[in-house]
C-alpha cells in the first residue's frame, strides 16, 4: 500500500523538475549553514567551520544525485535525459559518429542484401505443392557425353513398376535444341516449346488460369492442343480469353489453343508453350534411343532420394536386360528438384555469404576499437560525472543510451544500403541468377544483422562503462590521461587489429582468387576469331519445307544472297553456334574397330556446318582439307574431327582417310577428311570436347554465321529483308555478336568477381581505418613519452619508424593469420576458380603486399604526427 | 571521522521515525544531528543518505514537511510524523527488537 503510494508520488516528481531542485538546494543549503554555525560556535573559524561542514556531510552533488533518482522514476526520467545527452555527445564528435555508423551500416546493409538473395535462390521453396519431395530424374551414360534425360518408354516403365513415387511426371523442355514457329497472320514468330504428361500440372499444383488442361487423350499420339504461357498470351496472342479454342499453326500444322498458364509460371523454363506428349508421333514415343525427357517423382512418405534412386535404378536394369542394344550401360541419377534450380550457383552464394560474415565481423571489430579508443579518452569525463554523484548504474546506463543511438541510426542506413545494393545486384544478375526474378530485402535477415550490431554496441558499450565506473574517480582526475595508457585495453586493441588484419587478408585472398580465374580465362583462346562475328538464328516453318532437298536449297541461296551483302566478309552456317549452351551429340563407330551397339558406342558432339563454317569462323585447319561446295552439292560421305576426337581415338595414329560410321546412318561410312582446331564449345572453362563436323543437310533450325564490319542493327536489316524476299513464314531471331555470346559465359563469374572484390575493398578500407584509429589514438596517448624521447635526443625518424613498426607489427602478425585462414577457407571455392590454385602462393604475396602497403599508408599519417611533436608542447601539455 | 560508521538506509528510516516521535517536528540537519548525538558520535549521516531517505519516508506517507522557521530564524523544511508513521514506527520497532532478540540469543548460543 504504501509502495504504490511511493510510486504515485514519485510518478508526480517526474514533473516540476526545477522547482523541485531548487527546493533541495534551499534544504541543504540551510542544513549546510547550521552546521557552520554550530562549528562556530565551538570554537572554529569560519573558514574551519565551512570546510569541516563539508567533509562531514560528504559530497553535496551526489546527495542531490541520489535525491533526484529517488524522486522521480530513475529509468524514464534519465532516459530521456540520457538521449539527450548522447545525441550531444554523438553530435560533438562528428568523425567518431560517421565512421562508426557508416562501418556499422555497409556491414549490415551488405548482409542485409546478400542474405536476401540467398533466401530468394537457395531458402525459398519452390513455387509449387509441396516442393519438397520433388525429385528430378536424369540418366547417365559413362559412354556419352555429360549427362542426358530419360527416354519416353523408359518413363512408361518407371512409372507403372516404382513403388517409391506417389505420383511420376515427365517433361521435355526442348530450348536447348529446338524451336517451333509459331504462325500468326502477320508474322512468323519462334516460340519455346515443351513437351509435358498430363500428370505434370496436378502434381505441381498448377492448372491453366483460363482454358483447360489437356485431355487423357491428348496424351495419345497426334493430338494437336497446346497451352500457352501467360507471357506469349499477352505479347502475340492478344490477351483476351476469346483466343481459347481457336487455332494456330505450329510448324506449319494446325494446334488448338486448350488453355493460358497462370501469370508467374515459368516452368520448364523459358516456354512459351506446353504441348501434350501426344503431339510426338508413335514411332517418336516409342524411340528408345532419344533421351529427352526429364522426369519429377513425388516422394512418398518415409522414402528418401537414395531409396527412390537405387529402385529405379533396378527397374533400369531390368530394361537393359530386355532392350541391350539401347538401355544397357545408363544409370538413373536422382535430386531434389531444388538442385536443379539452383545448380552451380549455391557454391557462390556461400562464398559471397561467408564474405559478408565477415565484413560484418569486420565492421564490429572496428567499432569496438573506436568506442574503446573513445572511452579511454573520456575516461576523466566518466571520473568528473562519478564525482559528481552518477552511480554505476546509471554510467553504465548512460553508455548504453549511446550505443543504442549509434546502432539505431546504423540500422536506418543499413536498411538503405541493403536496399540500394538489392537494386544493384538485381541489375547486374538479372536473368544469370535462377530464381531471383523476385526478392526484396528480408526483414528476419535485416533483424539478424542489426540484432547482432546492436548486441556488439552494447557489449562494447558496456565493457567501458564497467571498467570506468570502477575507476577511483580521485586516481584519474588527477593523474590525466598518461595514467589510462592501460597495458591491458592497449592489448584487447591490438588483438582487435590483428583480427581485423586476418578478416581483411582472407578476403582479399578470395577477391584476388576470382580475379586471377578470370584473367586466366580471358588468356583462353575459344578456338576461334570472335570479332566481327555475328551470329543469328532461323526456323523454316517445317510443313511447307516437306523434302529435306528443299531445306539445302534455301539455305544455300540464303548464304549466297548474304554473301553479296556489302560489308559481309563472310557467310556460313551451323545447326549450334559455339557458346550457345545448346548441343547435340551423335553416336559413331569407327569402321575397322569393333562394332557397338548404340547404347555402348562412343559419342561426340556432332555439328553441321556449310562449307566455309571453319574460315567464317576463323578455326584453324590443322591437318587435311575441309569441306567444298562439291562435297555439299553431293552431300559426299565426309567428315571433320577436332583435335579433342583425334587425339581420344587416334593416339597413335593418323586419323586421316579412317572412316566412322553414324549409328543412325549405318549405310553411309564417311571419311575423316581434315582435323579442325578445338573449339571451346560451352565455356572457356570447360573442356574441349570431342566434336566432328558434316556438310550440314535437311533442317528446320539453323545459326547464320557472318563476318562483317558492319554495326549488327543494319546488318541485320539487310539480312532480314534478304530472308524476307526469299520466304516470309521464316523466323529470324536471336541475334548476337559472338563477343557478346563469350563475354556472357563469363557473366556469373564477373558477378561473383565483383562483389568479392566490392567486398574485399571494403574489408580492406575498414581495416586500414582500424589500424589508422587505433595508432592515432595511440600517438596521442603517448605524446608525452614522445616528448621525453626527442627531448632526451630521439632523432624524429627514429619516432617514425617506432610507431610505424608498432602498426606493421600488428598488421603483420594479422596477414601471418589470414593466410593460415585462407589456405584453409578458399579450398571451398576451388569449383569457382580456373587454372589457379585454391592456395596459388602468387596471389596470396600479392594481397598481403597490398594489404601492407595500404597498412602502411594507415601507419605512417599517424606516425608523421609523432614525429612532428615539439617536445616543449607535448611536455607543456599537461 | 574515518572510524565512524554510515548508516544503512533501513535503519536510518527506522531511526528517523523515533526522532521525530520524540523530538517533534524537526529540520533535516537537527535530525541528522540528533541521530549523531544519540549514536555517541559512532555514526554520521550526511546528505546523500538522508533527504533521499526523508523524500522515501515522505513518499510512503509515514511523514510530512512543511517550511518553517529555524531558531535562529533560519528558512528550514520541517518533518513531523504522520499517523501512518506512528503505526509504521511502532511495527518497525517491534520487528527490530525481535530481530536483535533472536540475534543476541543466537550469538550468545554461540558462544557458551
Amino acid at each position: 500500500m504504501s509502495s504504490i503510494r511511493g510510486w504515485i508520488s514519485r510518478f508526480g516528481g517526474l514533473f516540476g523538475k526545477s522547482d523541485r531542485d531548487a527546493e533541495l538546494d534551499d534544504e541543504i543549503s540551510g542544513h549546510l549553514a547550521m552546521q557552520i554555525e554550530e562549528n562556530i560556535r565551538k570554537g572554529m573559524t569560519a573558514q574551519e567551520a565551512r570546510r569541516f561542514a563539508l567533509i562531514q556531510s560528504g559530497g553535496i552533488e551526489s546527495a542531490k544525485e541520489s535525491y533526484r533518482e529517488r524522486r522521480g522514476i530513475p529509468t524514464v526520467g534519465t532516459l530521456m535525459q540520457d538521449l539527450r545527452y548522447g545525441a550531444r555527445m554523438l553530435w560533438s564528435n562528428p568523425g567518431f559518429t560517421s565512421v562508426a555508423v557508416l562501418t556499422l551500416a555497409l556491414g549490415i546493409g551488405a548482409n542485409a542484401a546478400i542474405f536476401s538473395v540467398v533466401e530468394a535462390v537457395l531458402l525459398r521453396p519452390l513455387p509449387f505443392r509441396d516442393p519438397s519431395r520433388l525429385v528430378l530424374l536424369d540418366e547417365d551414360n559413362p559412354n556419352k557425353i555429360g549427362s542426358t534425360g530419360v527416354s519416353y518408354p523408359d518413363y512408361v516403365a518407371w512409372r507403372n513398376q516404382n513403388t517409391v513415387f506417389q505420383e511420376t511426371a515427365a517433361y521435355w523442355n526442348t530450348g536447348a535444341v529446338d524451336d517451333v514457329v509459331l504462325g500468326l497472320s502477320s508474322s512468323a514468330e519462334r516460340v519455346h516449346y515443351s513437351l509435358v504428361t498430363n500428370s505434370f500440372f496436378a502434381m505441381l499444383g498448377v492448372q491453366p488460369a483460363i482454358g483447360h488442361g489437356f485431355a487423357i487423350d491428348d496424351e495419345k499420339p497426334g493430338a494437336k492442343v497446346f497451352l500457352a504461357s501467360h507471357a506469349l498470351w499477352q505479347r502475340l496472342l492478344g490477351g483476351s480469353p476469346d483466343v481459347i479454342g481457336k487455332s494456330y499453326l505450329l510448324d506449319g500444322e494446325v494446334y488448338t489453343l486448350s488453355g493460358v498458364m497462370p501469370s508467374g509460371f515459368d516452368f520448364p523454363r523459358g516456354s512459351d508453350v506446353l504441348l501434350p506428349v501426344g503431339a510426338l508421333d508413335a514411332s517418336q514415343m516409342n524411340d528408345r534411343i532419344s533421351h529427352p525427357f526429364r522426369i519429377l517423382g513425388r516422394l512418398k512418405l518415409g522414402v528418401d532420394v537414395r531409396q527412390a534412386q537405387a529402385e529405379i535404378n533396378g527397374i533400369q536394369s531390368q530394361l537393359a536386360r530386355a532392350y541391350p542394344k539401347t538401355d544397357s550401360g545408363w544409370r538413373v541419377v536422382a535430386r531434389p528438384l531444388m538442385d536443379d534450380f539452383v545448380g552451380s550457383v549455391r557454391t557462390s552464394l556461400f562464398v559471397l555469404m561467408g564474405a559478408v560474415g565477415f565484413i560484418l565481423l569486420i565492421a564490429c571489430v572496428n567499432v569496438v576499437n573506436l568506442m574503446l579508443a573513445r572511452a579511454t579518452t573520456r575516461e576523466k569525463e566518466f571520473a568528473i560525472r562519478s564525482a559528481l554523484g552518477a552511480g554505476r548504474g546509471r554510467l553504465i546506463q548512460q553508455t548504453l543510451t549511446e550505443s543504442f543511438l549509434i546502432a539505431g541510426i546504423s540500422c536506418a542506413l543499413a536498411l538503405a544500403f541493403g536496399n540500394f545494393g538489392l537494386r544493384v545486384i538485381g541489375a547486374i544478375a538479372a536473368g544469370r541468377i535462377p530464381r531471383l526474378e523476385t526478392f526484396h530485402l528480408n526483414g528476419a535477415v535485416l533483424a539478424f544483422a542489426a540484432g547482432l550490431a546492436i548486441l556488439t554496441t552494447i557489449f562494447v558499450g558496456i565493457a567501458p562503462a564497467l571498467q570506468l565506473s570502477g575507476v577511483e574517480s580521485r586516481e584519474s582526475l588527477s593523474e590525466g590521461p598518461r595514467a589510462g595508457a592501460s597495458v591491458r585495453s592497449q592489448a584487447v586493441r591490438n588483438a582487435l587489429v590483428v583480427s581485423e588484419v586476418a578478416l581483411t587478408l582472407l578476403l582479399l585472398c578470395g577477391a584476388g582468387l576470382m580475379l586471377k580465374s578470370l584473367y586466366q580465362l580471358a588468356k583462353v583462346s575459344p578456338g576461334f576469331t570472335a570479332e566481327n562475328l555475328v551470329t543469328m538464328k532461323i526456323a523454316l516453318p517445317g510443313a511447307q519445307y516437306p523434302h529435306g532437298a528443299q531445306t539445302t536449297v534455301f539455305l544455300d541461296r540464303l548464304l549466297e544472297k548474304l554473301r553479296a551483302i556489302p560489308g559481309v566478309q563472310s557467310a556460313a552456317a551451323t545447326n549450334f553456334v559455339p557458346f550457345s549452351g545448346q548441343s547435340d551429340w551423335g553416336s559413331f563407330n569407327i569402321v575397322g574397330r569393333e562394332a557397338l551397339s548404340w547404347s555402348r558406342a562412343p559419342t561426340a558432339e556432332g555439328r553441321t556446318v556449310s562449307p566455309n563454317y571453319f574460315r567464317t569462323m576463323g578455326i584453324l585447319l590443322t591437318r587435311g582439307r575441309e569441306f567444298s561446295e562439291e562435297d555439299q552439292q553431293s552431300q559426299a560421305a565426309v567428315i571433320v574431327i577436332n583435335e579433342a576426337m583425334a587425339r581420344k581415338f587416334w593416339p597413335d595414329s593418323d586419323p586421316i582417310g579412317q572412316h566412322l560410321v553414324g549409328i543412325d546412318e549405318p549405310s553411309k561410312p564417311r571419311e575423316i577428311i581434315g582435323i579442325v582446331g578445338d573449339v571451346k564449345s560451352f565455356g572457356l572453362d570447360a573442356d574441349d570436347p570431342p566434336e566432328m563436323y558434316t556438310p550440314y543437310h535437311a533442317w528446320f533450325y539453323m545459326n547464320i554465321v557472318l563476318r562483317s564490319n558492319l554495326n549488327s542493327a543494319s546488318l541485320l536489316a539487310s539480312v532480314r529483308s534478304e530472308v524476307a524476299s526469299l520466304d516470309k513464314g521464316v523466323a529470324l531471331y536471336g541475334v548476337s555478336t559472338m563477343d557478346d555470346l563469350l563475354s556472357r559465359s563469363l557473366a556469373p563469374r564477373r558477378f561473383n568477381l565483383l562483389l568479392l572484390s566490392l567486398f574485399a575493398a571494403l574489408a580492406l578500407i575498414l581495416a586500414v581505418v582500424g589500424i589508422y584509429g587505433v595508432l592515432a589514438f595511440g600517438v596521442s596517448r603517448r605524446r608525452h613519452e614522445i616528448g621525453i624521447r626527442m627531448a632526451l635526443g630521439a632523432m624524429p625518424r627514429e619516432i617514425l619508424r617506432l610507431i610505424v613498426w608498432q602498426g606493421m607489427r600488428l598488421v603483420f602478425i594479422g596477414a601471418a593469420l589470414g593466410i593460415a585462414a585462407a589456405s584453409v577457407l578458399t579450398r571451398f571455392m576451388s569449383t569457382m576458380l580456373y587454372g589457379v590454385n585454391a592456395n596459388d602462393p602468387v596471389t596470396f604475396g600479392c594481397v598481403a603486399l597490398l594489404l601492407s602497403a595500404a597498412a602502411l599508408a594507415a601507419c605512417y599519417v599517424p606516425a608523421r604526427r609523432a614525429m612532428r611533436v615539439d617536445p616543449m608542447v607535448a611536455l607543456r601539455y599537461e | 571521522m574515518d572510524d565512524k560508521k554510515d548508516v544503512w538506509q533501513g535503519t536510518l528510516a527506522l531511526m528517523i521515525l523515533k526522532t521525530l516521535e520524540g523530538l517533534g517536528p524537526l529540520h533535516g540537519y537537527g535530525i541528522a544531528r540528533r541521530i549523531e548525538q544519540t549514536s555517541g558520535d559512532k555514526l554520521a549521516v550526511n546528505y546523500g543518505t538522508l533527504y533521499p531517505a526523508l523524500l522515501k519516508l515522505q513518499q510512503e506517507g509515514y511523514i510530512s514537511s512543511e517550511w518553517g522557521f529555524s531558531d535562529n530564524n533560519r528558512k528550514a523544511k520541517y518533518y513531523k510524523l504522520t499517523r501512518a508513521g506512528r503505526k509504521q514506527l511502532e511495527r518497525e520497532a517491534r520487528d527490530w527488537e525481535q530481530t536483535t532478540a533472536i540475534l543476541a540469543r543466537f550469538l550468545e548460543s554461540e558462544r557458551s
